[in-house]
This record gives C-alpha cells, structure tokens and sequence, in this order.
C-alpha cells in the first residue's frame, strides 16, 4: 500500500514525526484520541494493517496497562474497590486507561510507518544523510540470514562429529563456545572476501553517488508546509497550556479557548490525513476499474 | 591486444617456491581464453594479479598490461615507501594503494567473479547490488537506472529485480555477480572458477550466459577452470598452467594434444569426446594428431560423430564384462516411509520416501536442486526428525541410541562446506580432539598421557592413510579444495564409523582430488563401511557407485547399479552414455568407452 509512493519521502516523514512526537509530549486526551482514531482509521482501511491475533494482542496490553496503574498509584479521590487494604480509585483507572491509549497509539503509528514510507524510500532517507551508514545497514541486513544459516551448518557437523555428545550441560556449554569461535572465523573470512568483492567494483573511489534520487516538486512543497502549518497551531496549543489535565485528586482539563480548539483541530487533521489519502487511493481505483 | 602478460614471476612472502614463473601470453580482444590446471598451480594468483585491487602482497616483476595500461604499476617512489613504512618491507604490496586514477582505471576495465557466489554480494537487494559498482563509480542517477535497467533485461532478471539477495538460489546468486560486474561495462571479465559451487544445470546456464556476453558484447574473457568437459568448446584460446609455469598457450586442440602427448594429469578432465578420438588416433591412424589437431572433437555431437565413421562396417559389442555389483546384505541405514517439511504450513518436502544402504556398499543418491537430497541426508544423519516413518541404523532407530553414541562408532555425516567440520586454528589441533575423544571412548580407562599418545598415533596413521600429513599445520581456510576435503574426511573418520554419510563429495575439487577420494572411499567400502554420497555429479557416481539412485520430488523413483541405472536415462545421464549409448549400450563412463574402443578394435 503506497499512498504516498508519489510524495517525496521527506513528506510521511515529517507527518509521522510530528503526530508520534506530539502523542508522546502533549499526554493529554485532548491529542491521544485522534492520535488513536487516525491510526486505528488508517489501518483498518488499507490491506496488511491488521491482522486478528494483532488486534487481540493490542487489546490485552491496553487492558493491561488500565488496570494495573491503580494497584500502582492510590492517588485520586473517587475509591471504586479497596484492594489489600489499599483504594483502587476511578481517577487512577483512567490515567491507566489513557496511558495505555497513548503508548497503543504510539505502536500503532509505528506500524502505519511501515506501510507510509515504503522501505526504498527509508533507505533513501537514510543515504541522504549518511549514506556511510545506509550502505553498512543494507551490508548487515544481507548479513544477518547468511550468518543464520552458518550457524546451523556448523552446529549440524558438529553435531555429527559428537562435539556434543557430553551430556554434561558445561562440556556441552563448552561446545557452543567452540562452534561460536568457529563462525566468528568464518564471519572473519567471509568479510575479507566481500571486502575483496567491494574493492574490485571500486568502493572506495571518490566520488560516490546513489541509484535513487527523488525530485522534491511543488506539490510536495505544498504538502509540506500544510503539515508544518498544521504542526504549529497543534505546538502553539501545547505551548499556551491549553492541552494541560491533571488526573489527581480529580480529573481536571485546562480551559479550551479558540486557539486550543484550533490546535486540536490541526492534530486531528494531521492523524486523518494517511487515512484519507487511503480513501482517496480506494476511490481512485474504484472509478478506473469501473472506466476499464 | 587487450591483454598482456609479460614474463611474470611472482613469489608470495615467506614462501620457498615462486608461484608464477615467467608467464608471459596475450589475449585478444574478444577472445574467450580458458586457463586450466589443477589446483594450486597458480590460476587464481594470476587472475588476481591482473585485477590489481584484488592483488596479493608478495614480490613481482614483469608487466601486465591491459588495454595497454600497465595495471601492475609500480607507482611513484614515495608511495613505495609509504607502503613499505606501513606494511614492513616484505609486505609491501604488489600494487601501491594511494592511486585513484589507476584504481578507476581498473574498476572500470577489469571485472571479476569469484568461485564463492555468496561472499561477493555486498547488499540485501537485487536492485542495489546491481546499482552497486555504478554508485561507487560516480555515476549520474540516471546513467546508473539504464544500465542497471539494461542488465536486468539482458539477464531476465525482471522476476527477481525486487526480491532479497539472500532468497536467491546459488545459481541465481552468481548470475548477480555476473550482472553487477557487467553493468560497470568491463572489456575484460575475468571469471575464478565460477561454476565450481553451483549445480550442473546453474553451472550450464552460467556457462551459456558467459558465452553470450563473450559473443553478443564481445567482452573478452579470461575463465580459470579446471574442469574442461564443458568450457572447451567455448574457448577459442586455452592457457594451460602447471606448478606456476605456463606449459601450453593455443587452440582447444593444441592443448589436448600437448596434454595427451605428455601424458598430463589434466588430460583426464578433457571432454569424453576428445579423451575418445585421442584414443581412437593412437590406436588407429598413429600420432598424426600433434601434427594436425584440426578438428578434435570437443561436444557431444562431434564424439558421436566420430564414433559413428569409426564403427561403421564394424558391430556394436558388449564392453568388457564389469565388475559385479555391491555386496547386497543387511541394510546398515534404512529410511522407510519418511516424512519430512520445514514448517506446519509448508508442502512435504520428502513424502513417504524409502531408502537403504547395506554395508560395504558405495551408494550415490543423484537428484536436481530441491529434490530434499540434502534433507534426506540430514535426517540420515540425525539432525533433523521425520514427522512419519522412521530411520534405522543396523536395525535400531537412530531416536533409541543413547546420548552420545549415535556419533561413536556408528555413523559420521560430512556436510556440503568441509570448513564447517573444523573448528580449531590448524588442522592438527581439530584431528587430534577427534581422534582423543575416539581413543578415551575405546579405552575409558587410559591416563591421559596415554590417550594423547595413542590419538597421536592414530592420526598420523590416517593421514598417512589420506595423504594429508603436509597440510596438518596449516590453517583448514589455507588448503585447496581437494586437501579439505581429505582432512575433513580424517576427523569424521576418527569416530571408526560404520555408516558414513557425504554430501557432494565431489564439488569443486579437480581431477587428481577426485581420483583420490574416490580410492579412500573404494578401501573404506572394502572394509565394510556403508557409503551413501548424495550428489549432482553424474559422472562421478557412474565411476565411483555400486548403485544409484534418483530423487525426484521426493521420493526415490529409480535404483540401480550404475550400468542399468545410466543407461536406462536419456538426458540424466553421463557424456559417454549420451555419446555412445546407440554403439556401446551400457557403457557409462569415460573409461569403459575407451575400453569399448579398444576391445572391438
């Protein structure tokens, strides 16, 4: 699912930037339920967001949280139950409540950033900025499954040499120690010959350049500064105190004037954009299909 | 003249004999130029030499010139120095580094593919790897998408453009190389043995592959390779190199008239047919071949050829009667009716497959890539459990051995990479803990002074055996192929087992080798051992096996020895079956032709 494959990368980038950064500083319901609701919306509308088993496993954890924090913290004036001795209170059930809210809102937003930013496009974020980096993390990503499988070669001839016969659990620790030290050679080795490799197709030479490049059009400009835009009111709410709630001893908002409102409007603008850009993608189709 | 190698001698540090000795031969552009010899004659030093990025420490002297370049460079006085305050002065490197020009020069000119198709792949996608090179050459973005563009379409890659390198298949992973080599435009592709770990069919499209770069792009070739059965037909310039000389530089022809007239080594891994029509000549028209050696005949097409203007007006005979099959007892390690697959989801990757090996038996299991030969073989072995059916040792399934004697005395498994047997910094230091821990499992009881002397003792005696006493101070990384092999054999051997398990014993490693393993494996047979190979190679099990089978699909679908199992195949079968199958039925290898030939004459 790509909605924004057409956008430059910087353009998810700095709409997920600013909606998780916001969710997690501004700790107020005022933020965390459109965080949670754009998310929830985005992922229910494109295709691999959910999966049941992730949705039973979300629900647990915020269960979880909400009601566990009253056990932890007895501030709060409203008493429901008293367990052990000690008052289990509404206020404290419903910090757990959107505590749990936020953090599931955070998670959810990382796996929308997974379908938002496409991962040649976050391997382009990255060798923009440090393509050193970006290389050595494409070199590993390759690394990693061959090592995998080494291991579990070397381990099977050990195996069948009786390097593991011992049933003694030191001697066998022993033998893993040994297998370890073997792979580690191997790595060793393995490094030198794709050095070799990397030298003889001339890394190192001044003057590298990059396969992707993406043209940052005025279409992009436009998106960009909406999000900015929209960015800033949301800080400005933050900054004036408008978002402010204290939960103990009750649950108390800070007054909303024009400006909070506005604010909170542009956040919630902001979560909704991946989820109307969806149902755009949807609609689009929907009308080629019907011309084809 | 694209290349040119003047008298070039070359001597590694420390090391007591030059590894090249006044080499000196040139290559044309466009020619396709095979290098041949057996292992450790200097091939890949060569190749390296030329590549000058890749060039080894040690000292040089002669010139390489390409595309009129002298690539060896022997670069300003002051990076000599800096090189020699930095490297100690006997390992100052052949090549100085700091010399961008001469380095691009190279990168831009020279490519090259090495023999280990994983090890050169440096990124975690397809489309990157291609991109690669051209990124380091500094190419503008657009330069680079149309040849990488270009490449994949030359290659019919499109399928996997996007996928990760390492989902691809090993053949799959050295067309990468190849293509990420060539989209940097090289004149000269230089290719290390590159087929050596690929399968026969993966090694048949690469090979095709290399041919149409050589005739389509008309990139000029230099391919080290000591296998010549199929590359001699391409060539149209062979090298042949021994003990770091150059002994013969000329056509296909020229070369399997040198080797047969100096009764080389090498002259057994010449193509069947020429091995034939060699034999034919000196049996029949003399030795008019040296002289003339015009059109040798190098395929399979022009063996029949010749076997057909030889036996007309003569009838086709049985070859000499061959030697009668393995001793068909107890089966020493039976599968029946295993069921095996990776994952709950996952097809059955063996299905109700059955297969036993009796004692002293040599037994080669054939099958293409994916047929679960390797599965089967580990399930043998123990490393892994069918979800059906069972596998027995001497009758007694493998799950009801005690802890820690499945692998004493009765069976011993050597995977696919022999490295992976060792785990010590020589060989001696990992023979000698396999050969303790067998001496303290014979004798329990022995003081420790003992054990190491009798371990001792015993592994001089199987090296001696293997013929391996030369490499054991060595580091396992540091020997050929072949040597590997042996040595590896030595530690699973150290467990005196019964039942001795192999997968493809064969790969890589060049005649000579072969030979030898082929008679270890002969005397092990003679003692008792149960053999079971598993392996592409079907030559090597129609010389080596007392029977064959074929898996497909997962399951074993013929069995048989080696003569009605060959000749009963069509196309899966041995170059002298396909060649002579219609004169000489039932002959399968190279050496019953000749001694079909030879016979009827």
């Amino acid at each position: 699912m790509d909605i924004f494959i057409r956008r430059h990368p910087l353009v998810p980038l700095c709409l997920l930037l600013s909606i998780l950064l916001l969710a997690m500083f501004a700790q107020s319901p005022r933020i965390t339920v459109p965080a949670l609701a754009g998310a929830v919306l985005f992922l229910c509308t494109v295709r691999g967001g959910f999966t049941v088993r992730s949705v039973i496993g979300f629900l647990l954890c915020w269960a979880l949280i909400a009601a566990v924090n009253p056990l932890f913290s007895t501030g709060g004036a409203t008493p429901l139950v008293f367990v052990a001795g000690r008052p289990y209170t509404r206020e404290a059930l419903l910090y757990g409540v959107h505590l749990g809210a936020m953090l599931l809102a955070v998670l959810l937003w990382f796996r929308c950033e997974r379908l938002l930013i496409p991962e040649e496009h976050r391997f382009f974020l990255f060798g923009r900025f440090a393509p050193k980096l970006a290389l050595l993390i494409s070199s590993v990503l390759r690394f990693v499954p061959l090592l995998k499988r080494r291991a579990t070669a070397m381990r099977d001839a050990q195996t069948a040499v009786g390097i593991y016969d011992d049933p003694d659990w030191i001697h066998r620790a022993g033998s893993n120690m040994t297998t370890m030290s073997a792979l580690t050679t191997w790595s060793l080795e393995h490094a030198v010959d794709t050095g070799a490799a990397m030298k003889a197709r001339g890394y190192g030479l001044p003057g590298r350049t990059t396969y992707r490049t993406y043209r940052f059009t005025g279409t992009d400009a436009a998106w960009l500064s909406a999000i900015l835009v929209l960015t800033a009111s949301a800080v400005l709410a933050l900054a004036r105190g408008g978002l402010g709630v204290s939960f103990y001893p009750n649950i108390v908002f800070a007054h909303a004037d024009t400006l909070t409102r506005i604010g909170v409007a542009a956040y919630t603008i902001l979560c909704l954009l991946p989820f109307l850009s969806a149902i755009k993608e949807e609609l689009r189709w929907c009308f080629y299909r019907s011309k084809m | 003249m694209l290349l040119s190698v003047e008298n070039v001698t070359f001597r590694y540090p420390k090391a007591s004999n030059d590894a090249l000795r006044g080499v000196g031969f040139s290559v044309n552009a466009g020619d396709f130029a095979v290098l041949c010899g057996l292992s450790g004659c200097g091939k890949s030093t060569l190749l390296r030499l030329i590549k000058r990025e890749l060039a080894p420490f040690g000292d040089l002297s002669g010139r390489i010139l390409v595309d009129g370049t002298d690539v060896t460079s022997i670069g300003s006085a002051a990076g000599a120095a800096e090189n020699s305050a930095a490297y100690g002065a006997e390992n100052a490197p052949a090549a100085t580094k700091a010399d961008p020009t001469r380095d691009r020069f190279s990168a831009e000119t020279v490519g090259i593919v090495l023999q280990d198709p994983e090890a050169q792949i440096v990124t975690d996608t397809v489309w990157h790897e291609l991109a690669f090179g051209l990124e380091n050459l500094g190419l503008p973005s657009a330069v680079i998408r149309r040849r990488v563009a270009e490449m994949a379409a030359f290659f019919g890659m499109e399928s996997w453009y996007h996928k990760k390198t390492y989902e691809l298949s090993g053949g799959q992973k050295q067309l990468l190389n190849l293509a990420a080599v060539l989209a940097m435009k090289p004149k000269l592709l230089l290719l290390d043995e590159p087929t050596a770990q690929l399968d026969p069919i993966a090694a048949a499209d690469f090979r095709s592959v290399v041919a149409r770069i050589n005739k389509d792009l008309g990139v000029t070739i230099l391919m080290a390779e000591h296998r010549l059965e199929h590359v001699l037909p391409l060539a149209d310039k062979v090298l042949l190199l021994d003990r770091g000389e150059l002994l013969c530089d000329g056509s296909p022809a020229a070369l399997a008239a040198y080797l047969q007239a100096n009764a080389h080594p090498m002259a057994r891994a010449l193509p069947t047919a020429t091995r034939v029509y060699l034999a034919l000549q000196g049996t029949g028209v003399g030795s008019a071949v040296a002289s003339e050696h015009v059109n040798i005949p190098l395929t399979v097409r022009d063996g029949r050829a010749t076997l057909l203007a030889y036996s007309a007006g003569k009838t086709a005979s049985d070859p000499a009667d061959k030697p009668a099959g393995g001793s068909v007892g107890k089966p020493a390690i039976a599968a029946s009716g295993v069921r095996f697959r990776y994952g709950k989801d996952l097809p059955d990757v063996l299905c109700e497959t059955s297969l036993s090996v009796s004692a002293g038996e040599h037994y080669c299991l054939l099958g293409g890539n994916g047929s679960g030969k390797t599965t089967l073989l580990s399930l043998l072995a123990g490393l892994k459990q069918p979800y059906a059916g069972s596998v027995r040792l001497f009758g007694k399934k493998l799950s009801a051995f005690a802890p820690g004697t499945l692998y004493r005395e009765n069976l011993a498994f050597l995977p696919q990479q022999p490295r992976d047997v060792f785990v010590e910094k020589t060989i001696r230091e990992d023979l000698l803990g396999a050969f303790s821990r067998a001496y303290s499992h014979a004798f329990p009881k022995a003081a420790a002074d003992v054990v190491a002397e009798g371990a001792a003792a015993d592994m001089l005696t199987m090296c001696e055996r293997l013929h391996i006493t030369e490499i054991l101070l060595s580091h396992p990384y540091d020997v050929s192929g072949g040597e590997l092999q042996k040595a590896a054999l030595a530690k699973v051997l150290a467990s005196r087992p019964k039942v001795l398990l192999l997968d493809e014993p064969a790969k890589g490693i060049d005649v000579n080798g072969k030979g030898e393993l082929a008679a270890i494996l002969k005397e092990l047979t003679a003692e008792g051992v149960a053999v079971l190979s598993v392996t592409h190679d079907a030559e090597w099990a129609a010389e080596h096996a007392d029977r064959c089978g074929l898996l497909f699909d997962g399951e074993v679908i013929s069995e048989g020895e080696p003569g009605e199992f060959f000749a009963g195949n069509a196309f899966y079968t041995t170059a002298a079956n396909r060649m002579a199958g219609d004169f000489f039925p039932g002959v399968v290898t190279c050496d019953d032709l000749l001694r079909a030939v030879e016979v009827s004459s």
